[in-house]
């Protein structure tokens, strides 16, 4: 019985990490209603006071975001089309103040402006890769399926002896001042938060979005047949509120050539993200961001119709 | 031992229902944001002055000036502020620091430059940013062809025709509509006393600079209206003392009497191909409409009716022409087809014209949107006047104007905006206004006297 306990104890706890560890993978298709499970009484409002900044820095230190780019990618030596700036038609005649009878004589005589094009150079070199800009954007926090794993190992030993820096941020080396020093160390895992939250953070992290880009948002009432205007994007948020990546465009699949309108719409839209930027979140919604930070965005008066 | 392992297991399954939750997430991963509802309201762009050598200096500023007072006037524009301007030190070879514009709150961002030509003239290239996008907006050239950067070439002293050309090519490119603000608007100038009124054919850039009479005031002209070539403009004059309709050429000064008709001849108007000029004539006590080419200067005859027939505007395709009739009692718009065959009416069988205002009050001086969907008016009503639009059905009327006397409608050549004129009160003179098809952004437009009868060019070439 005494030899038996040091056995049982070795066998509990291997039956302890072992679930822990495995039963992510067994679960991930789980559908069914959420159970229901202890939710650790979270202040919020504390973790509210401690959020993440919203990044403003791209703004502050502009220098150091953007090289100038060499002069190359752009306009070469303009140069003017020989065959327009010649032969200028006369325009503008405007006759004066002469006797009735006889017709006003023209008075003045101005060149039309010609108008002649660009060299192109920047015409290939455009679509390059834009050199990568050096602003200080976040780390990027790339999904690994992992983390979820040992976050939760980690939850499930004693927090005190677990260095709650996220993980992704260990792992980039790149200290996030923001989120590393100023996080709280009681801030609730997305394991502590009920489903029935994280769908209420979910709501509500739509609902500040939308409102958000309503007013960003310069609508196509006044393009022709706007109703048909509708265009769909898709980007991922950090969670101080930044576009992780730019946003893509994800319907139409791409700018029709030709159609003026949806051309319009399209950078709208595209416009309109970008600019709403960095997003109000609400803090509550933070604790469960892996469930918000991916976004599809109808934008257009039909949208999601 | 066998209880203890059970309950071990039970133990271990517990642990593991409650590890179960982060596997909710995929369900959960996405959310889909439906976004309906937007603000109109003008873009924020920037137009820092363009950068020009020494000598050019004061030129550079003229052209910004006037590229920045063409966007703000089309309101849709909001034109930043330089004192604002974070980054001074822009060159259109290099790219802007985006950032110094979005702290701004900037949109858009004109960068140009002037420089010397050899041969005298100035070269102006600008490039259009898009700040929040950060990268450069392409143009598309007269060719097709798109371009990072578009650069006009022109003799110093039209330099305002290159701003009015850079402010539709940047307009064209942030809206998506045809521009028009390198247009003319040409006018009917009054001056002196009610009973001996002195009225001018007079011609000015849209903005209202370059004011230009062009006929003397010893006869009265009414009714200017522009060709699709914008150098003819026909107008109904009391040259030979009966009111007659002309054409007048810009270039020449030249002036002809239009057609050998006997009676009484106006409310010109071209058709959109500028090869006739429809017109009202009034003979034997009868108006009817009429079509005069004007390669073969043959007439023909498109109303036959004992009622009063006039102000007729052809659609942009040709084959269809609205104009004024009483022949349902009060002035009131018609749509008649341009071949004289009958047509299916909005209202309800065929016609040879069909009514499409059945609204109070009296309906005049229809004009056909260059856009084709939309018919622009006069409505007189309890004594008030309103300038109004609707659909070539008749359906979707919609008041844009009111005041004491509002009259005469023009469109833009872009079916954008509608310019007419206004007698505030009784006695005042009649000035030029704009209204955009919205109803929003009414702007009057100064003139160095009264003003009356405005009619829009064409697009300038």
């Amino acid at each position: 019985m005494v030899r038996g306990l040091p056995a049982s104890i070795l066998f509990h706890a291997s039956v302890i990490v072992g679930g822990s560890i495995a039963w992510p993978y067994i679960s991930t298709p789980l559908e069914t209603p959420y159970v229901a499970v202890p939710i650790e009484i979270v202040e919020l409002g504390d973790i509210a006071s401690q959020r993440p900044q919203i990044a403003r820095e791209p703004d502050a230190e502009p220098e150091e975001e953007t090289p100038a780019v060499p002069e190359e990618e752009f306009f070469e030596e303009p140069e003017t089309d020989p065959g327009e700036d010649e032969d200028v038609p006369p325009e503008e005649m405007l006759a004066s103040e002469e006797a009735p009878p006889p017709p006003p004589e023209p008075e003045e005589t101005v060149a039309l402006p010609e108008e002649t094009e660009e060299p192109e150079p920047a015409e290939e070199k455009e679509d390059e890769p834009e050199p990568e800009p050096e602003e200080p954007e976040p780390p990027r926090i790339e999904p690994d399926p992992l983390d979820d794993i040992l976050d939760f190992a980690e939850d499930t030993f004693d927090q005190d002896l677990i260095d709650k820096t996220p993980r992704e941020e260990r792992r980039t080396a790149q200290p996030r001042p923001d989120l590393t020093d100023e996080q709280p160390n009681e801030a609730p895992s997305e394991a502590q938060v009920g489903a029935g939250d994280r769908l209420r953070n979910q709501q509500s992290v739509i609902n500040i979005v939308r409102a958000q880009m309503e007013v960003c948002w310069d609508d196509v009432d006044d393009l022709p047949r706007p109703e048909r205007l509708n265009v769909s994007v898709t980007f991922t948020l950090d969670r101080d509120g930044t576009l992780r990546d730019d946003v893509k465009l994800i319907s139409p699949a791409r700018v029709p050539i030709g159609d003026r309108p949806m051309q319009q719409a399209i950078e709208r839209a595209l416009r309109a993200v970008r600019k709403c930027a960095p997003y109000r979140l609400p803090e509550d919604a933070l604790v469960s961001y892996d469930d918000w930070k991916d976004v599809t965005m109808n934008i257009g008066p039909g949208a999601g119709r | 031992m066998v209880i203890r392992l059970l309950a071990a297991i039970f133990v271990g399954m517990l642990v593991m229902a409650t590890g179960s939750m982060p596997g909710l997430a995929p369900a959960l991963a996405q959310i889909t944001v439906n976004v309906t509802d937007g603000t109109a309201k003008p873009l924020p762009i920037a137009i820092p002055a363009f950068d020009a050598p020494p000598e050019l200096r004061e030129l550079a500023d003229q052209i910004t000036d006037v590229v920045k007072s063409d966007l703000a006037s089309t309101g849709l524009f909001g034109i930043r502020d330089q004192a604002a301007f974070i980054q001074t030190d822009l060159d259109i070879m290099v790219e802007p620091r985006f950032a110094d514009w979005k702290i701004i709150q900037t949109d858009a961002l004109v960068v140009g430059t002037l420089e010397q030509m050899d041969d005298g003239q100035i070269g102006v290239s600008f490039r259009l940013w898009d700040v929040y996008g950060e990268q450069v907006m392409r143009f598309e050239d007269s060719r097709g062809q798109s371009q990072t950067g578009l650069r006009f070439v022109t003799p110093p002293n039209s330099w305002r025709r290159i701003s009015h050309k850079i402010a539709d090519t940047i307009y064209t490119r942030l809206t998506g509509e045809a521009g028009y603000l390198d247009t003319r608007i040409v006018y009917i100038a009054e001056s002196g006393p009610k009973t001996a009124r002195i009225k001018k054919l007079a011609i000015m850039d849209a903005d209202g600079t370059n004011h230009k009479e062009l006929t003397s005031g010893l006869h009265t002209h009414l009714t200017p209206r522009f060709s699709v070539n914008d150098q003819i403009i026909t107008y109904m004059s009391y040259e030979d003392g009966s009111p007659r309709v002309y054409l007048f050429n810009i270039e020449t000064g030249r002036q002809e009497v239009l057609g050998n008709f006997e009676g009484m001849t106006f409310a010109p108007r071209f058709s959109p191909d500028g090869e006739a000029v429809l017109l009202s004539l009034a003979e034997r006590g009868n108006t009817d409409l009429y079509s005069l080419d004007l390669m073969t200067k043959a007439s023909r005859r498109l109303t036959d009716h004992p009622a009063t027939d006039v102000s007729p505007s052809m659609s942009p395709d040709g084959r269809q022409i609205v104009f004024t009739s009483d022949r349902g009692g009060s002035p009131q718009l018609y749509v008649m087809n341009t071949d004289g065959s009958p047509l299916a009416c909005p209202s309800g069988g065929r016609d040879t014209a069909c009514r499409i205002t059945f609204g109070e009050g009296i309906y005049s001086t229809p004009v056909w949107s260059p856009r084709a969907d939309l018919i622009a008016f006069t409505k007189q009503l309890r004594g008030k006047f309103y300038i109004g639009v609707i659909r070539t059905d008749g359906q979707g009327e919609r008041l844009l104007t009111e005041s004491y006397l509002d009259e005469g409608p023009t469109w833009s050549p872009n079916g954008r905006v509608i310019a007419f004129f206004r007698e505030s009160r009784p006695g005042a003179g009649p000035q030029l206004y704009s209204i955009d098809l919205t109803g929003r952004n009414l702007r009057r437009l100064n003139t160095p006297t009264d003003a009356s009868d405005p009619a829009w060019s064409p697009l300038l070439d």
